[in-house]
């Protein structure tokens, strides 16, 4: 899949995601990956400045942990970030329905 | 430790910005998942080029990730300013309910009309320096990175370090030509004064100096979705 057609889309995905359960970052991205039956296959790395946006900006809230002797943060969903997520969420189903219509007009 | 996963990790931390307490932050987790990646491998060995394969270029990566460093911190050092500010705003109204507006210390002759737009300069920089402080931690919060956005995040930086050091310059100028007769006052005021506007300045320079650079490598970050 070509990733430029994510461009503004996967931080409502990475939301989706974490809606479910708290994920660290390689997990984020596995579950994207499973969810999408390997479809979306971004290099991992962008996964993570992904995250940290959405930190930033109060939808995701990050707590360290330490597993098996690593450092691990873990991610999980905002009251903020739920209703990005359902505001994204309406808004792709209007205008995955609008695309749909103009594409199936053949003449 | 993998040596590939060591090398991309070396690749991504020279590029990064920030204190090094950051830099491990930002580190450490990418470090995991890495590690988590090649665990999952069959063999539980990877090469250079496939970390870079599966995890992406580390310049794209490390762009990305200081981008986020510089909008961290121009916000935090927003705020710190405008913490600061509202302290010196409280203290000031503290004083002058206490002492009354220090009047007697308005000079006469040629250094009363510098005195007097050092009184008025002092007033109205610290609204803007708090406006910008407000402004530059409200866009450092947001996700988009549109113009706009860009814009006036660096505009607010710039006119947080503006007004801040013409506050600095004022407060100065009132200090150098007040009334001779009252030095000790003067003196009084001056140090904690300095000692406060010294740490705005510091702030300032910093929430613009992130701002500016948060969106220097907006082309490499924006290879990423």
């Amino acid at each position: 899949m070509n990733h430029s057609i994510l461009k503004g889309h996967l931080d409502g995905l990475i939301l989706s995601v974490l809606e479910v359960e708290p994920l660290h970052g390689y997990a984020v991205i596995e579950a994207l990956r499973h969810r999408s039956d390997e479809a979306l296959d971004l290099p991992s790395g962008t996964i993570y400045p992904a995250l940290r946006r959405l930190e930033r900006s109060g939808r995701i809230a990050g707590e360290w942990s330490v597993v098996e002797g690593r450092r691990r943060r873990t991610y999980r969903l905002t009251a903020a970030g739920a209703a990005t997520l359902a505001r994204e969420r309406s808004e792709w189903t209007a205008f995955s329905a609008m695309v749909d219509r103009v594409l199936a007009a053949r003449p | 430790m993998s040596t590939a996963v060591e090398r991309y990790l070396r690749e991504v931390g020279s590029r990064l910005p920030g204190s090094r307490r950051v830099r491990a932050d930002h580190l450490d987790e990418l470090r995991d998942g890495l590690l988590t990646a090649v665990e999952q491998r069959p063999d539980g060995e990877t090469g250079y080029a496939e970390v870079v394969a599966d995890f992406g270029d580390p310049a794209v990566i490390a762009a990305a990730l200081g981008r986020e460093i510089h909008l961290r911190e121009a916000r935090r050092s927003a705020l710190r300013l405008l913490g600061v500010l509202v302290v010196m705003a409280v203290l000031w109204h503290a004083y002058r309910d206490a002492y009354g507006t220090p009047s007697a210390l308005i000079p006469d002759g040629w250094s009363r009309p510098v005195f007097l737009a050092g009184t008025d300069i002092i007033r109205i920089a610290p609204a803007v320096a708090m406006a910008s402080a407000v402004l530059l931690a409200a866009t450092a919060s947001l996700r988009s990175a549109h113009t706009w956005v860009r814009f006036v995040h660096r505009a607010s930086g710039v006119g947080a370090l503006f007004a801040t050091t013409l506050f600095c310059l004022s407060a100065a100028a009132i200090a150098a030509t007040a009334n001779a007769a009252h030095r000790l006052e003067v003196l009084a005021l001056a140090l904690p004064v300095a000692l406060l506007t010294a740490f705005l300045l510091w702030s300032a320079a910093r929430a613009a100096g992130h701002g500016r650079r948060a969106f220097q490598e907006v082309e490499t970050a924006s290879r990423l979705p």
